[in-house]
């Protein structure tokens, strides 16, 4: 059963967070791009399957946060065999985030676009018993970030279990990942990879708004202006990997099926 | 022939590759050797769903062929483009620049500079 999660601790998957939506760091820096830090701190993990709960209650949890501005750290299953439930879990979560920023349809489709595509590639390659999913608006500015992240195998560890015989390092695998070399690109299946692909280019130029890859110690940013990586020479050793959205709420001229390629 | 709505199965959105197999599945079990698929009541669905449906049932020599009604015109949009890539290289995406960091902190201040 998905459920709400908090944490007070460091957990790899949570560092990635905190990273990926720029919580405080020891020098009191932000991060610009993801500053989601008040959302993310002072919260407690339990991922426990027993902390599992009905789904009515579930329901009955998330409905308070509609009339609020973020979407706590949603964890949900992630196996092959619990696909309808990460999906129900999911469309839920849109379903909120909607109702939050009356987004409007055409962005709405473009959302759902973007969150499915990152949580089906959890499902197809991370190994990750459990996904996770947070967002947050920011009124202010007009934008809201979503994240969506897995504790798997992370891209590097994908390719390798496809037997990828040219990328060896976290950077590698990022880099070929996001030129739109699918760890699944083998001769049979020559058409994956376009899900990532189209995704930036919604986001990016479709929205205006910047994407963000974390898997193993390499971080990956994408906006209007470029593409650009930071490589942490395995000083971050992050389980997993973390995709983050941010994207202007108001985008009315924005038609998704645009993007399609 | 049998038609089946596919959101009984699916539910309105068709988000994941996997689903696709338990509709072939589904499919199977009817026991009828060519179905009519409804589309007429989805409301969404990914590349990555629309990609795997068209390997499994609409691409010359599946071994399960359907035909389909009701498919909303942009996810009809989304099928032909998903046809027209399949087996034609892609065009790669740019290279980017890196930037090495040799801790945690460096890279969120390099982040943060970006």
């Amino acid at each position: 059963m998905a459920t709400a999660i908090e944490f007070d601790n460091t957990g790899s998957i949570l560092e990635g967070f905190s990273l990926a939506l720029g919580a405080e760091s020891n020098s009191g820096a932000y991060s610009p791009l993801f500053d989601i830090s008040s959302l993310l701190l002072g919260h407690k993990v339990n991922t426990t399957p027993s902390y599992g709960i009905r789904w009515s209650a579930f329901l009955a949890q998330m409905e308070s946060f509609a009339s609020k501005d973020y979407i706590p750290v949603i964890e949900f299953p992630a196996g092959r065999n619990a696909a309808d439930l990460a999906g129900d879990t999911i469309s839920l979560i849109e379903d909120i985030i909607v109702r939050q920023t009356s987004l409007k349809g055409n962005v709405t489709t473009g959302l759902k676009y973007m969150v499915d595509e990152c949580t089906d590639n959890i499902m197809e390659h991370s190994r990750s018993e459990y996904g996770y999913i947070s967002s947050r608006i920011d009124r202010i500015k007009g934008i809201i970030d979503v994240c969506v992240g897995d504790s798997g195998i992370g891209i590097l560890g994908s390719y390798l279990a496809n037997n990828d015989p040219d990328i060896k390092t976290n950077l590698e695998a990022l880099q070929a990942a996001n030129r739109g070399i699918s760890t699944k690109n083998r001769p049979n299946a020559e058409n994956r990879g376009y899900g990532l692909m189209t995704t930036k280019k919604m986001i990016t130029t479709g929205l205006g708004g910047s994407f963000a890859m974390i898997s193993g110690g390499t971080v990956f940013m994408q906006d209007v202006n470029g593409r650009h990586f930071v490589d942490s020479a395995d000083s971050l050793k992050m389980q997993g990997t973390i995709v983050a959205l941010r994207f202007p709420i108001d985008n009315s001229d924005f038609k998704y099926i645009n993007y399609i390629e | 022939m049998k038609t089946i709505d596919i959101t009984t199965i699916s539910g309105p959105d068709l988000k994941s590759r996997l689903l696709v197999h338990d509709i072939l599945a589904f499919l199977r079990n009817t026991g009828e050797s060519v179905v009519t698929i409804d589309f007429g009541n989805v409301k969404f669905a990914t590349r990555s769903f629309m990609d795997e449906f068209y390997n499994t049932f609409v691409k010359p020599g599946c071994e399960y062929k359907v035909s389909i009604i009701g498919m909303p015109e942009d996810i009809k949009y989304m099928l032909e483009v998903v046809g027209k890539t399949q087996n034609k290289p892609k065009q790669m995406e740019s290279a980017g620049e890196v930037t090495y960091c040799t801790s945690v902190e460096e890279m969120r201040q390099c982040l943060a500079s970006i």
